[in-house]
């Protein structure tokens, strides 16, 4: 999120490379006249001069990295033991908030997957029973009704409803183990996003380590300018990377290397004679 | 029949051990990733294996390989339930030789399924 202190500080950044621009141009147009004049003291002069605005212009770039660095880190509440011999502390960083945040989340939907998942196996039994002993009572009066030795219509009529109706309670209680049955399978979101949630605290703590190091490195202004950041041979890490785990992915339509579902996994593996 | 359940969420374990008990298997230990699930598979006398793939420590397919790689685990048969599903990854699945692949979200159906199919492959093949 860039606040109106780093914008400021990216025009004069901006403003302090136009200006050496300008000094530069203003200088080699001197200079030319000065070798076109032969006057070698004054050319030579100027040549010093441009190395003095480049030197300078470098040296306030560096610093103002420098102090753009230390005011991104003082945003997060990074305490990065600059000054201090104590060790890198975590504790108290916006970051180390965000992943305690993000664990409190997990944590969140385990505890209502679980809930849901506790009175689902509450549920269960007392639906098994209604329909055994549905089932058990339906014979009994099919077996009374049969030995009656005469009714009425009245009492025929009433006797074929109750019938209908303790096999209708068989029926749907096999109907609801069934939806319990889903309302279960769908707890698996917390797997799902849990796995996801961990990505991204994995995330964070990366970003901040990395942070913490760089407020080191430019700590030391020498060290700044004359830094070569490393490059990763990002390829190769992607090789290696490939038969990690990944966890679950996003968008898998756009994504060609990734499978859509249980019929394109079943599809592939029996491909691969499976 | 008695089958050990390997997943770091307790939820998705959960999930399984319910489901299984819906299809008679009722006789289940758990395990929260590959590390401690080995030395269960190779004391314990486990007949069924349906593991996770994405899970700290040792992974799902570290155990799949360890337990090839075992005499006494070779042939135990291999359900995968996992989020992995880049086709690299099932490819490997199916080379370090899982029995099955169950890619999550699931139905209670699918998972069904692949465990009926294991055992016909298994029956057919002694």
């Amino acid at each position: 999120m860039p606040t109106s202190q780093d914008m400021s500080l990216m025009d004069i950044a901006d403003q302090a490379a136009e200006n050496f621009t300008i000094a530069l141009r203003d200088r080699t147009r001197a200079l030319m006249t000065s070798l076109e004049g032969n006057d070698l003291a004054s050319a030579s002069e100027l040549i010093r001069q441009i190395n003095l605005t480049r030197d300078e212009t470098l040296y306030h770039e560096v610093g103002r990295l420098t102090r753009a660095l230390h005011n991104a880190l003082r945003d997060f509440h990074l305490d990065i033991g600059l000054h201090a011999s104590a060790k890198v502390e975590h504790e108290l960083s916006e970051m180390a908030d965000a992943r305690s945040r993000l664990n409190y989340v997990i944590k969140m939907t385990e505890d209502a997957a679980n809930l849901t998942m506790d009175r689902v196996d509450e549920a269960t039994p007392i639906i098994q029973n209604l329909v055994d002993s549905g089932k058990g009572l339906k014979q009994d009066w099919q077996t009374f009704v049969a030995n009656q030795p005469s009714m009425t219509a009245d009492q025929a009529a009433l006797f074929g409803r109750i019938e209908l109706y303790l096999a209708k309670v068989a029926n749907d209680g096999q109907g609801i183990h069934s939806r319990l049955t889903d309302i279960l399978m769908a707890q698996g979101y917390q797997d799902l996003s849990g796995q996801v949630i961990k990505r991204v605290i994995d995330l964070v703590s990366d970003v901040e380590k990395s942070l913490v190091r760089l407020v080191k490195i430019a700590s030391n202004v020498e060290a700044v300018a004359g830094i070569q950041s490393p490059v990763t041979a990002k390829t190769q890490l992607d090789a290696q990377q490939r038969i990690k785990a990944e966890g679950p992915q996003m968008s898998t339509a756009s994504k060609k290397d990734v499978v859509s579902g249980q019929d394109d996994v079943d599809e592939l593996l029996s491909s691969l004679g499976f | 029949m008695k089958i050990l359940i390997v997943d770091d969420f307790s939820t998705m374990r959960r999930i399984i051990k319910n489901l299984l008990r819906d299809l008679g298997f009722t006789n289940t230990a758990e395990a929260d990733d590959g590390s401690s699930a080995l030395p269960m598979l190779e004391k314990g006398s486990f007949d069924f294996l349906i593991t996770d793939w994405n899970m700290p420590g040792m992974t799902g397919i570290e155990l799949l390989v360890a337990c090839r790689a075992s005499d006494k685990l070779k042939t135990l048969p291999i359900l995968m339930v996992t989020a992995e599903a880049k086709r690299d990854q099932i490819i490997a699945a199916a080379q370090a030789g899982v029995n099955g692949y169950v890619v999550k979200p699931f139905t209670a159906a699918a998972l069904q399924e692949k465990i009926e199919k294991i055992f016909e492959r298994i029956e057919a093949a002694s």
